[in-house]
Formats: C-alpha cells, structure tokens, sequence
C-alpha cells in the first residue's frame, strides 16, 4: 500500500463510517492533485520524498480527521453548569451522611485511641470511595445526556421570559433582621432561665410501673462555669436588644459581637478540656433500672455527642471570629458575618 | 507570544469572510483543489483542513450541491453554489457592504487617526 493510501487510511480511521469513504476519496483526490502540481514544479516525477514532504504540510492524520468533525465532548458546555450542580449537591449529601454516620458509628464504639483512628481512617476510605462512584456515576449519565439528547433539548431559553424586577436585592450587609434578633432573645433568656433556676428538669426521666427516677444531666463541673456562660448570654442580649433599637448593625457592635464569640470559644474550649460536665454515668443508669450493656451504649453517645458539639461550637466559632476580623480590617465592611 | 497574538487575531478575522468568499467564487463548478487555487491567486490563503470541512458543510446546510465526476483522471468532486446559496449570498453580500461601510467610518476616526 502506497504512503498516500496508508495516509488516508489512517485518516478514514477517525472519521464516522457514515461519510468516511466520500471523505477518503476528496482527499485522495486532492493529494494527488497537490503532488503533480508538485513534480511538475520540480520538473521531475514525484517520489517518495516528495510525497513525505506533502503528507507533512497537510498535517497529521488525527488533525486532518478533526477538522471534519464537529467538538465532541464527553460533557459539553450547555450540560456542563447543571452537571456541576449536581455534583456539588450530591457531595455536600454525601458529606453530611458520612459525619452523621461517622457520629453514630463512633458513639457505639468501644473508647480507645485505636478503636477510634481505625473507625476515622476506615471512614474516611469509604467516604472517599462513595464520592469517587458518585463522581463517575454522574459523568456517565451526564455522557449519556449529551450523547442521546438532542441538542436543542440542551438549549434554555435564557433571555425569552427573563424580567429585571426578578432581580433579588443586594442585601445590605448593615441592616438586621428584627425577627431573627428577637427569637435569639427569646431562647437565650429561655435558657437562662433554665439553666439557673431550674436545672433540676435538665435530665433522664425514667418511669417504671409507679416508680419515676430522675437523673441529672449536667455535673457540678458545668454549674461552676455557668457564672461565665450567663454572662455572656446576658451581653449577647443586651447586644440585640440595643441592635433592636439601633435598627443596624455597627463595626463597634461587631466588634463586640466577635468579643462575645470569643468568649463562647473559650469557655467550649474549658468546658471540653476540663472535667466531665455530663453527670450521668452507667453505673447511675444501671441502678435505675437500664440494662448494662445500653447503659454503656447511652452514656458514650451522650458523652460523644456532647463532645462534638462543643467541637463544633469552637471551630465554628473560631471560623467566624477570624471571618470577622478579616471582613472589618481588610474588607472594611460593617458586616463580617454572612446572613443566613 | 506577540507574533502569535496577531496571527491568531487575523485568523479569526479573515474565518469572518470565509463563506462570503466560497460562495462567491463557486457560480461556476469547482472542486476542492481548484478552489483552493483560485482563492489563493485572489488573494485569500486557506488551509485544505479548513476549506474541505467547510465545503461538506455549506452542501450539508444546503448553500451548495455537489457531485462526483468519475471520468477525469482521478475522481473529483465538483461544488457549485445552489438556490439557497444564491439567496445567502445576496444577503451576505449587502452585510459586507454595511459592515465595511460602518468599519471604514470608525477607522477613519480611530486611536490612531485623532481620537
């Protein structure tokens, strides 16, 4: 087989079968033509050198095949936002199932440190696992799309109906949200309240035919940190019931607000670090009539619970102190923190 | 990298008039190769990777019909400007004398003569 033969053949290699046989013979056509224009320039017959040289200016096989085939993607640009949705959708989900179940797997899990890096490590694998199938299950059925689809049915009428008035409006970063300031009020004195004169519903209620026992919650290590905890509850209030009034926010009561965030890092962080502030315990929910084995269960859920949240209370505290800081200092906005 | 930028640049300014320029000179039969030729000896250089693709799609979008002669020395295939492509060039050709109309009043007054 001669090299312009086994050029268009290579060539026809990439092109769709329907059309590849009347593209082969054009092109065939025209190479010859190209090399007797050529020989007759040269004043000699054509030979292989030539031909080389010829095969090399019209370009390589898979370029020359391309230009006769329109963009093929695997997800094309029309697709491709709703597909990028999707997927972020599909991990933020996936994501909170692998805490949620993290969570849960932890608290009925034996407390070691061993028990819990294996636990961490096995669930990070399979967290890693679910995003990679989800990630190629999306890509398939998006491939598909693009593939089977016309491409009209891809087309969004982007302009047809589009009004300005659908405009949402820019939310200015200083106003408040009275409704949402008065509900705070409301739970912080409620808890306030709660906490301070009337601990003693703060429990596990069990009933037994006649018999009801109560165990309390919270140990004598929490009440020793409530003077600190109403404090800054009570300034929080203080702070919105004058934001109320003020009817803005202003740096000086952010600032403010971040000092009283700081405040609540801190006192999660001792709360974690210092003793137990869960007074239940196995043995107290054993003498009240649970069996042991889910008297053990209950305690380590309640006990991990509670050391997540206090965890989370600080890394998201610490978030939006420093989001804050770098929002006032080199934002210069009045408004550090994202409305919800 | 400057080089680059202005032959890229005149590239796509010279892929605005491809079509006019095929249409315009397929009144009578041609094929592929001839084509080439005769726009070139007009002045326009074009890539056979862009001119073929660009010939099965006017046929495809009905601006030009063609067919194979099988009786020379090698078989070709013959383009000519259809109806459809008469029509289409007619109208192409009053947007080109709008558009050089319009764009020799705003060179005539561009950065580098005044403005």
């Amino acid at each position: 087989m001669n090299l312009i033969e086994r050029y268009v053949s290579e060539i026809g290699k990439n092109l769709p079968r329907k059309s590849r046989g009347d593209i082969e013979t054009e092109i065939r056509s025209t190479l010859e033509d190209m090399l007797e224009e050529r020989a007759a320039r040269a004043g000699r017959p054509a030979d292989d050198e030539m031909v080389k040289e010829l095969l090399k200016e019209y370009g390589a096989p898979e370029k020359v095949a391309q230009s006769y085939l329109p963009p093929q993607y695997l997800i094309g640009p029309k697709l491709f936002p709703i597909f990028w949705l999707v997927l972020k959708i599909v991990f933020t989900v996936l994501s909170v199932l692998a805490v949620i179940g993290f969570g849960v797997r932890y608290g009925t899990s034996d407390l070691t440190m061993q028990s819990f890096g294996g636990l961490l490590g096995k669930s990070i694998l399979e967290y890693l696992g679910g995003m990679i199938s989800a990630f190629g299950n999306l890509v398939l059925v998006f491939a598909l799309l693009e593939r089977f689809v016309p491409q009209a049915a891809h087309d969004k009428e982007l302009d047809g109906d589009w009004n300005p008035n659908e405009l949402t409006k820019e939310p200015d970063p200083d106003e408040i949200r009275p409704w949402e300031l008065i509900v705070t009020i409301a739970f912080t004195a409620l808890g306030l309240v709660l906490l301070n004169f009337y601990p003693q519903v703060l429990g596990i209620y069990f009933f037994s035919g006649d018999v009801s026992v109560f165990l309390p919650a919270l140990s004598d290590a929490f009440f020793r940190m409530l003077p600190w905890i109403n404090a800054t509850w009570i300034l929080g209030i203080a702070l919105h019931v004058w934001l109320l009034r003020q009817g803005c926010w202003t740096p000086p009561a952010r600032w403010f607000e971040m000092a009283l965030k700081v405040a609540g890092v801190v006192i999660a962080y001792l709360l974690l670090q210092g003793p137990p502030i869960l007074a239940l315990d196995a043995a107290r929910l054993v003498e009240a009539g649970v069996e042991q084995s889910a008297a053990g269960v209950l305690v380590n859920m309640v006990k991990q619970i509670m050391t997540i949240t206090l965890a989370v209370i600080m890394v998201a505290g610490g978030f939006e102190v420093i989001k804050g800081v770098y929002d006032l200092l080199i934002k210069k906005s009045s408004r550090p923190f994202l409305t919800k | 990298m400057e080089n680059e930028l202005l032959q890229n640049t005149m590239l796509e300014l010279r892929r605005g008039v491809i079509v006019l320029a095929v249409l315009s000179q397929l009144g009578e039969e041609q094929y592929g190769y001839s084509l080439l030729k005769l726009l070139s000896d007009q002045g326009l250089e074009l890539d056979q990777g862009t001119l073929y693709p660009l010939l099965r799609r006017l046929e495809s979008q009905g601006l030009l019909q063609s067919v194979w002669k099988l009786e020379e020395a090698r078989p070709r295939r013959y383009y000519v400007i259809s109806q459809g492509g008469r029509e289409m060039l007619s109208r192409l050709k009053e947007e080109w004398a709008r558009i050089v109309f319009v764009m020799e009043r705003m060179l005539a007054t561009d950065v580098d003569n005044g403005r």
